[in-house]
């Protein structure tokens, strides 16, 4: 695991990424293509993003093992 | 290393990722990416380039308007760790798969296998068996089914009119639904013979016949999800991330709570590799290494003394055994390890308990598999870690319905429920089938012949080919039929291969082909019928940890395929028992006309019959309620603890445990809430709860045999050990009053594995606390095995002759499941021709994540085939220098047997120096050659190769014939 | 707002190939093109880890930023996606992206390339969501369901995790908490730039 932090580390340098922060790169900014639908736009959500949101972060915990599973120790 | 697929040139140009990868050290290729990186098959081009140039995909399951979308819950194929998978199928397509996060067993998650089972709906790309075929002139020509069924059938009513009904052998398959396996056995033995067998005899035959007689059922105690609640766990034999994937989500949860995790295995596995203590071992020597651990237990006063007072029989004798003959010298001598890694293993056992033994094929396929396992178990016993959670010896099983397939199908000593062959046993299932005793006897070829095991599987080929004098029954076997079974999975393939050109009549019934088709060299005599796969019909399996699921169907049967019931009622009606055969079964019509044996019915006769075991509580109602609302499960106990009404059904879940895990006691009514933890006294009967099973006398040598006062099932009106229950006890006791009349009536002169009414299992279970089959010890010594304590014996084919001659293998046999089997001449005739010397390297197999069993199926499925295009040969840098031979080179791998293999040469110190290991999956390829014209056209596997069990060798189990793949011997060279 | 982001948790991947074939299968993924695939290091010896690797939808996307035709774009949620119809198949992003995501599929009898195409975090492309002509270029649209990559959400022991970040994070912490190690996340501070450390994250401490 060490080996790999070092190599995600070096992979960071050679790259030359400066980023510490979230940087928008928005469709508009360079983007020539077709615009795309928010995935909240469809007929399942009729564009309400808070019920979007909010079944995303159900299905989130499916991969939370310990939401059934807990553990004792703490 | 190249990450992704080379191509177009730019195979020179690695990517960053690649590069920098690389620079962690020249070791980071492994197999897989290797295997991307090698070449792009034919099958490659049909797919990728005859896209247009900005789709991804063809539009078979693209979204369609209209048709409602139906989703159906089923269950994953390809293991006994039963993944949950919902189907989405529109307009009768099964379009997508979804994770069934509810699913107490594995909460959503797949391995690769589980996440491609889609792909047994699609009928683009299919290499399935299609129609019919016979071979005509060494040709596969489709025929129709009607024409199909009477050749067949008159064939093989010609060979039992001439050669009797033994002359006919039957593999059945551990991939039947527990329905399906359930009619196997009923079908064959009204066909009048005890020669099948199933896949079973392979897998944990040893498992079954030496963990039964140490306590008294032959399952895996626990669970998988009972691994949340051990505080260690010894995985022995066992290459879980590979065999049983999902399994390890549990396993590394519990690690990640504090559990500690020993891995022993000759090779370093996947598994290995997420292990805080790993043991190499030499190949074979599990009893000295488990015998090792033992020591220091016994040593350190680690062992449960109470425990073995009140609940064990025999283990002073072991005590004995193992501190004279397995002191550290003698376990580093035999078994390589050094006594501190022993005794850290025995430390981490001891000091955190509960504690629990893994183990599969690595402890089974030995020519000593049955004293392997119950050294397993002995150790298990000496730490008190059996009946308890967390604990228990965890034993996975592998084909899906395996386990089911074992409880209630083909077995050539048993029917269903191991109820054995004798008259008692057959009387009882007539009854249950509603069929006249002497009608069935009068289907054999004698009552002596009904009451013989039949041969099993591992030997089949032994029944063909020796001489007939040497074989316990009238005539050779003169046809086969593989239905639902690969032949690559069996050893002695040389030999096999001469058995099938030597019959009269060979008949496939499977989804695909199989290496069957095309192993022969035949001109005729070959029958292929395409069955359907679990898929295309409806029936329940039975998970390793006992549970059972029900399959909802999710397709109609693809392409002219049919369910297996299906077949084996047309078969019925054309010998003659089709009335008889379904005596107690609805029929349905399919969309062509032919009668399908109703599923649930086939369930309702199981439920009816099979007491001993406790099959009798699984209604398919009950079942199905269970599939609607898994999330009502807790995963680490598997119990539902709360009210929970299934609309349908209006059933309350409250008190089972998912799956209703077998046994599952009495009838529906008695709502037995089934037994997820087996032997555990801390519960009631009612809860789960029981004690080892009283199933070997009462007493032995002067010594009680029954459990100590005070050690009972929670609750038990009888607060020591007692008998099994029948009528004279329960008269003597005075509860019979408690039965109903109706059940007096039945239940007079029964007892709990006959009473038909179930009257006797309800009063002890549910008035009394007690258990019916009594309440004994668990024994360290079985004495009617050839080993009672187990003991080391090399393989047949050692690669230590100085070991041999102080651990020899057990003496022949003569008249061993129907045929002389050989031990020592086998092994001394190997020493004699210095065959060690010739192949010197140990030859070990196992399996790979993407491939199951034989391999037709998985390799024919693309997603999965991509991921390993060729079979190889694990072998230690050491070895592969000497040999001149380079990473991925093609080698000829050859055996004693004087059969070779070509395969790719993986080396890598996965493997330690004179060990080789190869993966098991493979076929389509015959000593160098591709078979692919052999296959029916548009049936081939995608990924076709040497099958390692060409070359594997002579040796089988003392007690139950398993097969030894595990250790035997061969010589690798550059190809 | 979400931040869409993959963790592979290297204690937990057994190198089972789940989360590649869940995604051969939702979206029909042709031979030959692999947008998920593992890698291990010490193979077959202590110390042998695997990680699962796609497309990591990176924070600033150098396949973004080389592109000559600019036809990536990024959703609000912060999912890196291309048009194929603008896309020349150059291979330039190909030789930009650390991960190795994106994938040529051979088109033609030439050895041409073909379109570009990567892991779209099942997030489709730009054509009407959930359209057949959006799952022919694209594959599936799982987002637009409510749903989260079919890699994810079948991983067989969980290791690989898949939302937003700040769920992911919480997630991954309690493990981390429990076992008392993996605190460092594999490729997080390449894909994401700063630590790539779990305390360093939004919702990664207590």
């Amino acid at each position: 695991m060490k080996k790999l932090t070092a190599l995600a580390a070096a992979f960071a340098a050679a790259a030359a990424f400066t980023g510490c922060t979230e940087i928008a790169q928005e469709p508009g900014k360079s983007y020539a293509g077709k615009e795309d639908a928010k995935p909240y736009a469809g007929d399942q959500f009729k564009g309400d993003k808070a019920k979007w949101e909010a079944s995303l972060a159900q299905r989130s915990q499916g991969q939370n093992d310990y939401l059934r599973m807990p553990s004792d120790k703490k | 290393m190249l990450l992704n697929r080379k191509s177009e040139g730019r195979a020179e140009r690695a990517n960053p990722l690649s590069r920098a990868m690389g620079a962690l050290g020249a070791k980071t290729v492994d197999r897989r990416s290797f295997l991307k990186g090698s070449g792009i098959t034919a099958g490659a081009a049909a797919f990728a380039s005859q896209l247009p140039l900005n789709m991804i995909g063809e539009a078979s399951a693209a979204p369609a308007a209209g048709g409602k979308i139906e989703v159906k819950r089923t269950v994953c194929t390809h293991c006994s760790v039963g993944c949950a998978v919902d189907a989405h199928v529109q307009n009768g397509v099964w379009i997508r798969q979804e994770p069934v996060f509810d699913s107490p067993l594995n909460l959503g998650a797949h391995c690769a296998k589980g996440a491609s089972v889609r792909e047994h709906g699609m009928t683009e790309h299919s290499h399935r068996l299609k129609s019919p075929m016979k071979l005509v002139d060494g040709k596969y020509r489709k025929i129709t089914w009607e024409q199909a069924i009477n050749e067949i059938g008159d064939k093989l009513l010609q060979i039992r009119k001439e050669s009797g009904p033994d002359a006919v052998f039957w593999l059945g398959s551990s991939k039947h639904s527990n329905e399906q396996s359930y009619m196997f056995r009923k079908f064959v033995s009204m066909f009048g013979t005890n020669n099948m067998d199933h896949q079973a005899r392979i897998c944990h035959s040893t498992t079954v016949a030496g963990v039964a007689n140490t306590w008294g059922y032959g399952a895996m105690t626990n669970s998988y999800n009972d691994l949340l609640n051990t505080k260690c766990m010894m995985f022995i034999g066992s290459n879980a991330a590979e065999a049983h994937p999902v399994s390890m989500l549990h396993a590394l949860h519990a690690k990640e709570t504090g559990a500690k995790m020993i891995v022993c295995d000759p090779r370093f596995t996947r598994t290995a590799a997420k292990a805080d203590h790993y043991i190499r071992f030499r190949s074979g020597t599990d009893v000295p290494v488990l015998f090792g651990i033992l020591y220091h237990i016994f040593k350190n006063g680690w062992e449960d003394q109470k425990y073995l007072n009140d609940r064990v029989f025999g283990m002073d004798k072991v005590r004995e055994d193992v501190m004279k003959n397995w002191t550290p010298d003698k376990v580093t001598e035999a078994s390589g390890v050094a006594e501190a890694d022993i005794f850290r293993a025995a430390e981490m056992m001891a000091k955190n308990r509960p504690s629990t033994v893994i183990w599969c094929m690595g402890q089974t396929q030995h020519s000593i598999g049955n004293a392997m396992v119950r050294a397993s178990c002995i150790l298990q016993l000496a730490l008190g870690n059996v009946g308890t959670s967390g604990g228990g010896t965890n034993i996975y099983r592998g084909h899906d319905n395996v386990q089911g397939a074992t409880d209630v199908g083909p077995n050539p000593d048993s029917l269903p429920g191991y109820y054995g062959i004798v008259a008692g046993s057959w009387k009882h299932w007539c009854r249950v089938w509603g069929v006249d005793y002497e009608w069935m006897k009068s289907r054999f070829a004698s009552q002596a012949m009904m009451e013989k095991p039949g041969m099993t599987l591992s030997r089949w080929i032994d029944g063909v080919t020796e001489k007939n004098e040497l074989i316990d029954q009238e005539n050779n076997l003169r046809a086969v039929v593989y239905w639902g079974h690969a032949p690559n999975s069996q050893t002695r393939g040389l030999e096999m291969k001469a058995a099938m050109e030597k019959v009269d009549l060979m008949v496939v019934v499977d989804p695909y082909p199989s290496a069957s088709a095309v192993m022969p060299d035949r001109k005729e005599g070959v029958y292929l019928l395409p069955a359907c796969t679990q898929f295309e019909t409806s029936g329940s399996a039975t998970a390793s940890n006992r549970s059972l699921q029900w399959r909802d169907k999710v397709v109609e049967p693809l392409f002219e395929s049919k369910p297996d019931h299906t077949i084996m009622y047309a078969f019925a009606k054309k010998f003659g028992f089709g009335a008889e055969f379904v005596k107690n079964i609805k029929l349905v019509k399919d969309k062509n006309g032919w009668d399908e044996p109703l599923v649930e019915d086939m369930l309702r006769e199981i439920n009816n019959g099979v007491w001993t075991i406790g099959y009798t509580g699984q209604s398919p109602e009950r079942l199905k309620a269970h599939m609607r609302h898994m999330d009502a499960f807790d995963p680490k106990t598997l119990r539902c603890t709360k009210s929970v009404v299934d609309k349908e059904t209006g059933y309350d879940l409250e008190g089972d445990y998912f799956g209703l895990p077998w046994p599952c006691y009495g009838n529906a009514k008695l709502k037995h809430p089934g037994t997820t933890n087996l032997y555990d006294t801390s519960k009631h009967v009612m809860d789960g709860g029981g004690n080892f099973r009283a199933n070997f006398g009462i007493s032995r040598d002067g010594v009680s045999l029954l459990a100590e006062d005070g050690s009972h099932s929670k609750g038990a009106d009888i607060t020591t050990g007692y008998p099994e229950f029948d009528h004279v006890l329960l008269k003597k006791l005075g509860w019979w009053s408690e039965l109903t009349p109706e059940e007096q009536k039945e239940a007079e002169g029964k007892n709990w594995k006959n009473d038909l009414s179930g009257g006797i299992q309800r009063v002890v279970l549910k008035n009394h606390g007690c258990h019916p089959f009594g309440n004994a010890k668990a024994r360290a010594v079985v004495w009617n095995f050839p080993d009672a304590i187990p003991k080391h014996r090399e393989p047949i084919y050692s690669n230590r002759p100085d070991l041999v001659a102080k651990y020899p293998t057990h003496d022949d046999k003569k008249a061993f499941w129907r045929l002389p089997t050989l031990y020592k001449t086998a092994q001394q005739k190997a020493i004699n021709d210095k065959v060690h010397e010739k192949f010197p390297i140990v030859l070990t197999s196992g399996r790979l994540v993407e491939y199951e069993g034989g391999g037709e199926e998985t390799r024919s499925n693309a997603w999965l085939a991509e991921l390993q295009q060729e079979n190889f040969v694990e072998i230690n840098p050491k070895d592969a220098q000497s040999r001149g031979i380079k990473y991925w080179d093609y080698v000829w791998v050859s055996s004693p047997t004087g059969a070779r293999i070509k395969v790719r040469a993986l080396v890598t110190e996965r493997v330690g120096a004179g060990v080789s290991w190869i993966p098991f999956h493979f076929a389509g390829w015959w000593q160098g050659k591709d078979l692919l014209d052999k296959y029916p056209e548009g049936a081939a596997p995608i990924v076709r190769g040497e099958s390692v069990n060409t070359i594997t060798t002579y040796g089988y189990d003392s007690v139950t014939m398993m097969q030894e793949t595990k250790t035997t011997l061969c010589q690798i060279e550059r190809a | 707002m979400a931040r869409m982001k993959f963790i592979c948790d290297a204690e937990r991947c057994i190198e089972c190939n789940g989360c590649v074939t869940a995604c051969k299968s939702e979206h029909e993924v042709p031979w030959g093109v692999n947008r998920r695939r593992l890698v291990t290091v010490n193979d077959g010896k202590p110390g042998e880890r695997s990680i699962s690797v796609a497309c990591m939808h990176c924070t600033d996307a150098p396949c973004m930023a080389v592109c000559p035709v600019d036809c990536f774009y990024k959703t609000e949620d912060g999912i890196v996606l291309h048009d194929k119809d603008l896309c020349v198949g150059c291979g330039y992003c190909f030789y930009a992206c650390p991960f190795g995501a994106p994938q040529f599929p051979q088109a033609g009898a030439f050895g041409l390339r073909g379109k570009m195409d990567k892991c779209t975090y099942c997030a489709g492309g730009p054509e009407e969501n959930g359209s057949a002509e959006e799952y022919r270029k694209y594959g599936r649209n799982r987002l637009a369901e409510g749903k989260l990559p079919a890699c994810a959400e079948m991983c067989s022991t969980k290791a690989l995790l898949a939302g937003d970040a700040e769920v992911l994070t919480k997630i991954y912490r309690t493990r981390v908490v429990t076992r008392g190690k993996g605190e460092e996340i594999w490729g997080w501070s390449m894909a994401y730039g700063g630590s790539g450390k779990l305390a360093d994250q939004p919702g990664g401490k207590a």
